[in-house]
């Protein structure tokens, strides 16, 4: 299994997203730039240039028509995919952490840093989809919840919409009920459905199961964990020796995909093989480590794994995207063997 | 004797794993039930597999 190296950017990576299609994959850095990518080849598709500061998450809209970026020059920014003009742009008086698109692809929530006095606050946004005035947005959020308490870090929607999922600095993850008709503004402590302290520190990423109904998270505290949603319910826990920074679930193999690394300062005092800047592949179901991939000279920010589960990719500290594509083997072999295999319509 | 602890204790090891997948799998059934009962009430077709909605929409080729 060879990486396609994509070396686009200047900085590490803070994000990267495939497409629905998995066509195409989106990065972004602390370089300011966002990059788009052809996933076969690794081939740079183009660049999204505007931002003046790093740009700390992205995602795009079910069609790929649509992209939307948080950055720390404290705006949320709506670009058109194809010609990789900014459409919109909405500011903020801190800097916006996490973007994602709705499952209908109809609404965005951008979660912003809690800094200067400003709390930590999660906006929803309806968008306006017509092609002829992509450029006419409301500013005005259709919700805000602010955070009393510990502030988000991550951000998701649930299955139909019908839920927002929310990962804290102190591990805490809460679901909030979210009306698209009647959207409720307030303090996270009054709106908060349910909420579970899953980490034990901060909530580095959280990413959904391909039909949304549980999360992965992975935090500081060197673990990963499967979460459901309804109720919210701790069910696997993978446990690494390595403080995590992204944790992706495959959707058609029974594997999880964790990876992190201790931080370039911290690993001079050590040594360098305490780095530990692999992906590493967990067994979804036995909570076992079945592989690991090295290549990144630093932590891995983030994984992000195809949509049809034929490859995966990550970002790292070092500045590089290395892309993979699984070998015909990965999908035939039965690590378990047989009678422990997992089929697809039981992921 | 030692052989036959070792296979005993690769069937005990077996009966775990065993009942860690009909555990998975009857938590799995029963997400996707309760997700297909939510998609009717929304009025929301089953939602298919990835593979199945991919292969169902026409393909765009960009030279």
């Amino acid at each position: 299994m060879r990486p396609i190296l994509l070396s686009g950017h200047e900085r590490s990576l803070n994000q990267i997203k495939y497409n629905r299609e998995g066509d195409l994959l989106f990065s972004v850095s602390k370089d300011n730039v966002v990059c788009a990518w052809f996933s076969h080849n690794g081939e740079r598709l183009g660049t999204y240039e505007g931002h003046n500061g790093t740009v700390w998450s992205v995602d795009v809209d079910a069609t790929s028509t649509l992209l939307v970026t948080g950055s720390a020059d404290n705006t949320l920014r709506l670009w058109d995919v194809a010609s990789g003009q900014k459409l919109f742009e909405w500011e903020f008086p801190t800097a916006v952490k996490r973007v994602a698109w709705s499952e209908d692809s109809t609404q965005i929530l951008a979660v912003t840093e809690a800094r200067m006095g400003y709390r930590g606050a999660l906006r929803t946004f309806t968008i306006n989809r017509d092609p002829a005035s992509l450029t006419s947005q409301s500013k005005e959020p259709s919700r805000t919840i602010t955070f009393s308490g510990p502030k988000a870090t991550v951000a998701a929607w649930g299955s139909c919409d019908e839920y927002i999922v929310t990962g804290h600095e102190d591990g805490k993850v809460a679901l909030y009920y979210h009306d698209t008709k009647e959207p409720e503004t307030g303090i996270d402590a009054e709106l908060e459905e349910q909420s579970l302290a899953v980490h034990e520190g901060v909530i580095t990423d959280m990413q959904m199961s391909s039909d949304r109904s549980f999360v992965i998270t992975s935090g500081k505290d060197k673990t990963a964990k499967i979460v459901s949603l309804k109720p919210l319910q701790i069910m696997k826990y993978y446990t690494t020796e390595t403080p995590l920074n992204s944790a992706a679930i495959h959707p058609t193999k029974p594997y999880v995909i964790v990876g992190g690394g201790q931080e370039a300062m911290n690993v001079t005092t050590t040594s360098a093989r305490q780095g530990r800047f692999e992906a590493r592949f967990w067994h979804i179901v036995f909570e076992e480590e079945v592989a690991r991939i090295p290549g990144h000279f630093g932590p891995l920010n983030t994984i992000a794994i195809h949509p049809t589960g034929k490859g995966y990719a990550s970002g790292g500290e070092d500045g590089y995207v290395r892309m993979y594509w699984f070998d015909e083997s990965f999908f035939r072999s039965k690590v378990y063997g047989p009678e422990l295999d997992l089929a697809e319509e039981d992921l | 004797e030692d052989l036959a602890e070792e296979s005993n204790l690769a069937l005990q090891n077996k009966e775990l794993y065993l009942r860690a997948l009909d555990e998975w799998k009857a938590w799995r059934a029963k997400t996707k039930a309760d997700l297909a009962e939510q998609r009717e009430a929304l009025g929301k077709e089953p939602l298919p597999s990835l593979a199945e909605q991919i292969k169902a929409e026409p393909t765009q080729e960009i030279q």
